[in-house]
């Protein structure tokens, strides 16, 4: 019970953190709504209505893999960078520091560094879900309150802006997109447990940058080992032929958390608590 | 609670913060490190509460080897180093949250602890506008409200007036008819003499005197 009394504090602590990062996510999609359903329209490219799956589809759609060479950089999709830049900076917000005052007191109170480190990472997926979940959701009431469809299928305007046939949605794999839609969850949550268990090891403040690089590589990288490869629907194989598995996804994102968790766990069985995050 | 150490070392990035400390602390006792800045106090308090892993020797609390048989003490009350809570929350508020652990205390025991420290428990202000005086009283609360059979307690009368250096000494003579042991580290000799049964004077990390106070 006591795991479960410290994980409360832990969430309610790391989802205030998260909250402000979460209402900018809102604005910062419903804004890319609003461009998408301008563009749609201007370019003439489809005359039925958008759906709530063009709304989830603008925040994860990424782009096909970019050469490289000269110019790539301008050509990287920022709208999809900012989203995961700031999911994962959000994500790696810290709740209580038990280092200090009744942070100390509460890791005591726990009884176990295990029981504290699995708190931690139990709370940190929970957190990441939470801000997954209310930017998505936002996203799909703003879409609605522009006349969105509740409908979980991609519409041939939408298709046609991203650039793929919408024949490669499969309007009956909506189940297909869903599942590509908890591989992202799953993929963050699993980078937030890697990057709680690399600011254990001492990477503290690189933390967020290496792992940021490492799945923005997948922009110019097209490979299945890469993390960001599982964030992008236009890598994804519910969108185009050959692409990645959205259930491998799931499948590498359990692999990752899994290992990040464990080797954190190690390093913080030996670690002392001297406060202020000092490390012997 | 007993509290024993034997040939305890730590090593800190080649440093050594304590240096072969080998003691003895009876129950229901009140025992005080003492010494200067750097002299290992909170380190030794750190290590008895399971919080600093020794590189040689054993801590042992009321029998229980930590490390080998446990990692905490099973009953303990900490003010190491600063007072800090959750600064968007009252002060009882944050003991409620400590409290929701391990169940002892109930919303009564906690009023009373914030009364008795000189506080009011229904303050509604945030901690974040306390002065470090009410901080040191929230910390010491904290310690306290669960009336662990150890308390640990770092420069306990820090930022206190004279109310509550008594309101300190109080606590401590409580503790003690209770059957708690207590331990502080400070580097007022007064305050040692007048608190504590027991001193233990380190320098450099080594335990250097050991006697009455």
């Amino acid at each position: 019970m006591r795991f479960f009394r410290c994980l409360t504090i832990e969430v309610r602590s790391v989802v205030k953190v998260a909250i402000p990062w979460a209402v900018f996510l809102s604005v910062f999609s419903a804004a890319l709504i609003a461009v998408m359903q301008v563009r749609i329209r201007g370019l003439g490219l489809g005359s039925e209505r958008i759906t709530v799956g063009d709304c989830l589809l603008c925040l994860t759609f990424g782009s096909p893999a970019i050469e490289l060479g000269l110019g790539t950089v301008s050509m990287a999709p920022v709208d999809w960078l900012v989203w995961i830049a700031t999911m994962l900076f959000a994500a790696s917000r810290d709740g209580i520091d038990e280092g200090r005052g009744i942070g100390s007191s509460l890791l005591v109170a726990c009884g176990s560094r295990l029981r504290w480190w699995l708190v931690r990472c139990v709370a940190s997926i929970v957190g990441v879900t939470i801000l997954c979940l209310i930017v998505w959701v936002s996203s799909c009431a703003v879409g609605m309150l522009c006349g969105a469809t509740a409908d979980l299928g991609v519409s041939e305007g939408a298709c046609s802006l991203a650039g793929f046939s919408p024949d490669n949605i499969d309007p009956l794999g909506r189940s297909e997109f869903a599942v590509f839609m908890l591989s992202v969850l799953a993929m963050l949550a699993a980078l937030s447990i890697l990057r709680l268990a690399l600011s254990e090891l001492g990477a503290r403040t690189l933390s967020v940058v290496i792992i940021l690089a490492v799945v923005c590589l997948a922009v110019w990288i097209p490979s299945d080992l890469l993390p960001g490869s599982y964030l992008m629907l236009s890598r994804s194989s519910c969108a185009v032929m050959g692409g990645v598995q959205p259930f491998a996804g799931l499948c590498y994102a359990g692999i990752v958390g899994a290992i990040s968790a464990g080797i954190g766990a190690a390093s913080f069985a030996q670690r002392d608590i001297v406060g202020g995050g000092e490390r012997s | 609670m007993s509290v024993r150490l034997d040939h305890v070392s730590k090593r800190i990035r080649g440093r050594a913060v304590l240096d072969d400390v080998t003691l003895d602390i009876p129950s229901a006792s009140i025992a005080a490190f003492t010494g200067p800045n750097g002299s290992g106090k909170t380190m030794l308090l750190r290590a008895i509460a399971g919080l600093l892993l020794p590189t040689e020797g054993k801590v042992v609390v009321d029998g229980t080897e930590l490390g080998a048989d446990a990692e905490f003490p099973s009953s303990v009350g900490l003010l190491i180093e600063y007072p800090v809570f959750l600064s968007h929350l009252t002060g009882f508020k944050n003991l409620e949250l400590l409290a929701s652990i391990k169940r002892v205390a109930s919303h009564d025991d906690i009023a009373e602890t914030l009364e008795n420290v000189g506080l009011d428990s229904f303050d509604k202000r945030k901690v974040r506008s306390y002065s470090l005086g009410m901080r040191q009283r929230l910390g010491i609360a904290a310690a306290v409200m669960e009336r662990p059979k150890l308390l640990l307690i770092d420069e306990p009368t820090n930022a206190l007036d004279v109310q509550g250096v008594e309101m300190v000494k109080e606590v401590f003579a409580e503790a003690r008819r209770s059957g708690s042991t207590v331990i502080f580290a400070s580097h007022d000799r007064e305050i040692v003499s007048q608190l504590a049964d027991v001193v233990f004077e380190l320098y450099d990390g080594a335990l250097v005197k050991e006697g009455s106070a």
